[in-house]
């Protein structure tokens, strides 16, 4: 009996420890998410009294829907090429300035200081230097007027800013590989790129787990940049699915139809992370 | 000799070149700010022959900096204490019940929630904020930002939580201290390196918000640095020198913030992230 | 930059406007008329919100409070500016948060969502009205009820440099194809014909719109029949020429027209860079800033090759509405009283270089610009699209979708983007 009691109190001390949180996110995140969810049955309008319980009708709608493609290929694009862009150039970062000494030192607080800011500040001081910079005295036009190329002009902002990030996630590994296995390779002969390949590489697998897996939510929940950058625009010509999402449930006045479309946002979002956390675990294993 | 020196040479130039690239929006921005516009339109990026800094007292003026600021810091401080005190705790006692199917699924929860997008709560957190009367307070804000962060701090503090050996925590129950003083006086402190850089993390974050305050904090009285930032150069789009004005100003206490912390936001992301 | 920022905005405004109004709505009923009568002798403060991008606007808006000021001791204002782009976001979110302004810079026909929420005041019968221009009155009336007055009457043509087109020996075009001939003989002599400044995407729709609006006049029920499903946009060749002449214009580059916004347009224009700009009439002001003697003038964007259809698109231009929120009607109308007395009808029209939308101004003295747009209303040669245009929300928001998609990707396929565009929009109507 007293034994049974304590096991309770202590079952309770460590549940004292985990209710705060919980506490929070259920509050904040679970029941708002559950009550959208509800939403996206109904053809509320976000701002009238009365609703409607429509079935799956929100969703077959959006399967029809011509312009859902548009947003869904840029969504796609930018995380494919934010996702090779930063992991690259961060790791490239990483490599030249492992090492200490100040000048790396310097380099390194250099190379992070874009990720420090928000993104609206990034996104107005890029719509600047594309067309201060850029064009005058480069001659590239625009890259953000461009329905063409304004996808990658996003991309190109997202990458200054969070390649530091990776840079940084690199680094801690690159210190983890011990000097020794360097020598190693260098008597047998290996080159610099062998050297890269045989020891570098599977030594910073996790870092490259994370960094991929980071990006990948990043990549695809991507609203800020464009949103700020360009409105989306020109056109829809970058428009993403958070901001069809976004559309649909503010200005369009269709909350219903918004919230279906943000829950199948947020299923692709689960499947493709669920795959490519898959492909690295076994790749991880492999290596 | 010479031979092996000069890829070194190249690599630093390189290096150089780069480092130039993530440094000119920052120089565009304070020479935009210390030209007036006609100057703008004449010399483009060149050095300003005349600083104009009244551009930033009538940037600071307008925009309302010195209460955006406040707000801010305030935001800033009630988010990053909370999410250390219930994020450090929760992590640990998920950490050390791994094997327990309950906690487990708790963690899976959380790491499953720092992939839901925001647009997804977006509307019913508004509508229940409204409800609760929390929209357009401080408060408000605060819980909406320490929510999110949620997730992500106990998925990054878990992580290392597990790799600190449980021999410190088993010696002081040893000694009789109960599981509160156990925590905070023995494991706490050993998580630093972690709780430092996460406490980075979310106070940049909940410095830089822009998107939940914008839905959350409209009233002018509390809108924070970001969101009074944004608002000043919507409208004085066209006074490009007094946009950069304001944008540099609101760079600033991030700037500083990040030159005083950086040992600990490079060194202990780079100490702590990859075990995570 | 206009562009940018202001959509983020959005976010909140959509929240705002969304649970907002709905609830708001319900409390706002009794305010008004009960609040009025205590704020005789005191002190009050009046809020203002507009969108009024030039600062010579914005003066005369500031020369038409102080006159009020003067004339009413106990009334102070309180101008607050905002970006084009994000102003109806944050408008509607203050709305929601029960922060609404008194006096708010807006067409009613643009806002008949608010109006239909019961949050913009009811203003018909006030003795202001009388000194106006009855048609522009007649656009601020919906339903039967009035809810908005006009400062000016508005405008979109094509602004030209008079020095170089007489240094080129070039007539103002009369059709389209004279147009076209312009440009060519502009360009062979390397001049830029048209200063383009799409990077606020706005400035290309403004530029489809002189040429369509002028068009509207012979299809007045056009945009009410796409609305009731009757008409489709490939349905009408007209409208498909007007798309084809919008794109013809825009090909003629005036350099990195994607990365310019439009200060630096007008700039160009003014400058002397360009020989024409194809802009409203909101521009008179910003050209006159950056050159206030350059010799320009303005004609309307000839559409068609008959040259007597070749008239000018007309609206009431800028004008304030009254908030259902505010607790100071009586001051508020005493505010629109200045504003449409003699001497608040000239400040309005000396600082802005507009034609004023009281029935008593006289162009003498008037900037030659505006000389120039006064002449066409004064010779009828004019067609008031105000109420013609009355897409609002997310029908409107895809037509100028399209208006940037075909404009500004060289590549469009435009019967395809015209069929999306119905596609879409019947998507609506069910």
């Amino acid at each position: 009996m007293a034994l049974a009691k304590h096991r309770i109190k202590r079952e309770l001390i460590k549940l004292s420890f985990l209710i705060p949180a919980v506490l929070f996110f259920v509050v904040i995140i679970v029941l708002p998410f559950v009550k959208g969810l509800s939403y996206s049955f109904t053809d509320w309008d976000g701002i009238s009294e009365s609703r409607n319980f429509i079935g799956f009708k929100n969703y077959s709608l959006l399967f029809q829907d011509h312009n859902l493609l548009k947003p869904l290929k840029n969504t796609l694009f930018f995380w494919v090429v934010t996702l090779i862009g930063t992991n690259g150039i961060g790791l490239m970062m990483a490599l030249a300035v492992n090492g200490s000494g100040r000048f790396n030192r310097a380099l390194r607080t250099v190379f992070f200081l874009p990720f420090v800011l928000s993104l609206v500040l990034v996104a107005f001081l890029w719509t600047y230097l594309y067309s201060e910079i850029l064009y005058p005295y480069f001659g590239v036009k625009s890259l953000l007027g461009n329905p063409h190329t304004v996808m990658w002009g996003i991309s190109i902002m997202a990458i200054w800013k969070d390649a530091g990030y990776c840079m940084v996630i690199y680094l801690a590994a690159l210190q983890l590989v011990p000097a020794e296995y360097y020598e190693a390779a260098k008597v047998e002969g290996a080159g610099l790129f062998r050297r890269f390949i045989s020891v570098t590489l599977p030594m910073i697998v996790p870092a490259l787990t994370a960094n991929i897996t980071l990006l990948t939510g990043w990549g695809l929940k991507v609203f800020d940049y464009p949103m700020t950058a360009t409105g989306g625009g020109p056109g829809n010509a970058s428009e993403t699915l958070a901001i069809y999402v976004y559309n649909y449930t503010f200005p369009y006045n269709q909350a219903g139809y918004g919230q279906a479309a943000a829950i199948m946002l947020l299923v692709l979002v689960f499947a493709i992370t669920a795959v490519v956390a898959g492909l690295l675990r076994r790749k991880e294993v492999e290596m | 000799m010479s031979n092996r020196k000069w890829p070194l040479m190249l690599r630093n130039v390189l290096l150089l070149a780069l480092a130039l690239l993530f440094l000119i929006p920052f120089y565009i921005s304070i020479v935009y700010s210390l030209k007036s516009r006609e100057e703008i339109t004449a010399s483009g990026i060149r050095f300003p022959s005349v600083f104009h800094w009244e551009n930033y007292s009538r940037a600071m003026e307008i925009s309302n900096f010195g209460h955006a600021l406040k707000n801010s810091s305030i935001v800033t401080l009630v988010v990053t204490v909370v999410l250390l005190i219930v994020c450090s705790m929760a992590s640990y006692i998920i950490a050390r019940n791994s094997r327990n199917r309950f906690y487990n699924s708790v963690y899976y929860v959380f790491l499953a929630a720092v992939l839901i997008p925001f647009q997804v709560i977006m509307l019913p957190l508004y509508i229940n904020l409204k409800d609760w009367g929390l929209l357009n307070t401080l408060g408000g804000l605060s819980l909406a930002l320490i929510a999110f962060q949620i997730p992500y701090n106990i998925f990054v503090m878990t992580g290392f939580i597990k790799s600190v050996p449980r021999d410190l925590e088993e010696a002081a129950y040893i000694d009789g201290a109960g599981a509160y003083r156990t925590f905070w006086s023995v494991i706490f402190p050993v998580l630093k390196p972690i709780t430092s850089t996460t406490f980075i993390l979310n106070a940049l974050a909940a410095w830089n918000d822009f998107q939940t305050s914008l839905i959350v904090v409209q009233k002018e009285a509390v809108r924070t640095l970001p969101l009074t930032q944004f608002y000043f150069i919507g409208q004085y789009s066209v006074e490009v020198n007094l946009a950069f004005a304001a944008f540099t100003l609101s760079v600033i206490p991030v700037l500083i913030f990040y030159f005083a912390a950086q040992r600990y936001i490079i060194g202990g992301m780079m100490g702590g992230a990859v075990k995570g | 930059m206009k562009k940018n920022l202001s959509l983020l905005a959005i976010t909140a405004v959509a929240t705002a406007s969304l649970a907002g109004c709905g609830s708001t709505g319900n409390d706002l009923s009794s305010s008004p008329a009960s609040a009025s009568s205590s704020a005789s002798e005191k002190e009050v403060t009046i809020n203002i919100f507009h969108h009024l991008g030039e600062e010579a606007k914005r003066n005369g808006l500031k020369a038409i409070t102080d006159m009020t000021t003067e004339k009413y001791p106990n009334i102070k204002f309180n101008i607050q500016a905002i970006d084009y782009n994000s102003y109806n976001n944050i408008l509607k979110t203050k709305i929601a948060a029960g922060d609404a302004p008194d006096i708010v810079f807006g067409n009613p026909i643009a806002y008949r969502d608010m109006i239909k929420a019961g949050q913009i005041l009811d203003l018909t019968g006030e003795s202001f009205f009388q000194e106006l221009n009855p048609s522009a009155l007649d656009e601020m009336t919906i339903d039967g009820k009035t809810y908005g007055v006009p400062l000016d009457i508005g405008a979109m043509g094509i602004y030209y440099n008079k020095d170089i087109f007489q240094e080129q020996g070039l007539q103002i075009p009369t059709t389209f194809s004279e147009l076209i001939k312009v440009a060519d003989a502009l360009q062979a002599q390397k001049i830029i014909p048209f200063a383009h400044g799409f990077k606020d995407s706005w400035t290309a729709q403004a530029d489809f719109q002189a040429d369509w609006y002028g068009n509207v006049s012979k299809f007045p029920d056009f945009f009410d029949k796409v609305q009731d499903g009757s008409q489709k946009f490939a349905d009408s060749p007209e409208f498909k020429a007007s798309v084809e002449r919008y794109k013809k214009r825009l090909s003629y580059s005036s350099g990195d027209d994607l990365g310019t916004d439009y200060a630096k347009s007008v700039q160009m224009f003014a400058g002397g860079k360009t020989a024409m700009l194809i802009e409203g009439d909101w521009s008179i002001s910003e050209i006159r800033k950056n050159n206030p003697q350059g010799n320009f003038g303005f004609f309307a964007l000839p559409f068609s090759e008959t040259a007597s259809d070749n008239i000018l698109g007309i609206s009431a231009g800028d004008a304030f509405m009254a908030s259902a929120q505010t607790k100071h009607k009586d001051e508020v109308l005493k505010f629109f009283d200045s504003m449409n007395s003699a001497e608040g009808a000239k400040a309005w029209s000396d600082h802005s270089k507009t034609i004023s939308a009281n029935k008593n101004f006289t162009i003498s003295g008037a900037d030659p610009i505006t000389s120039d747009i006064f002449e066409y209303i004064q010779s009828s040669r004019t067609y008031s699209f105000g109420k013609a245009y009355t897409l609002t929300g997310q029908m409107d928001a895809i037509f100028r979708k399209f208006q940037e998609t075909v404009g500004l990707d060289q590549s469009a396929n435009v019967d395809k983007l015209i069929s999306h565009l119905d596609t879409d929009i019947s998507r609506l109507l069910k």
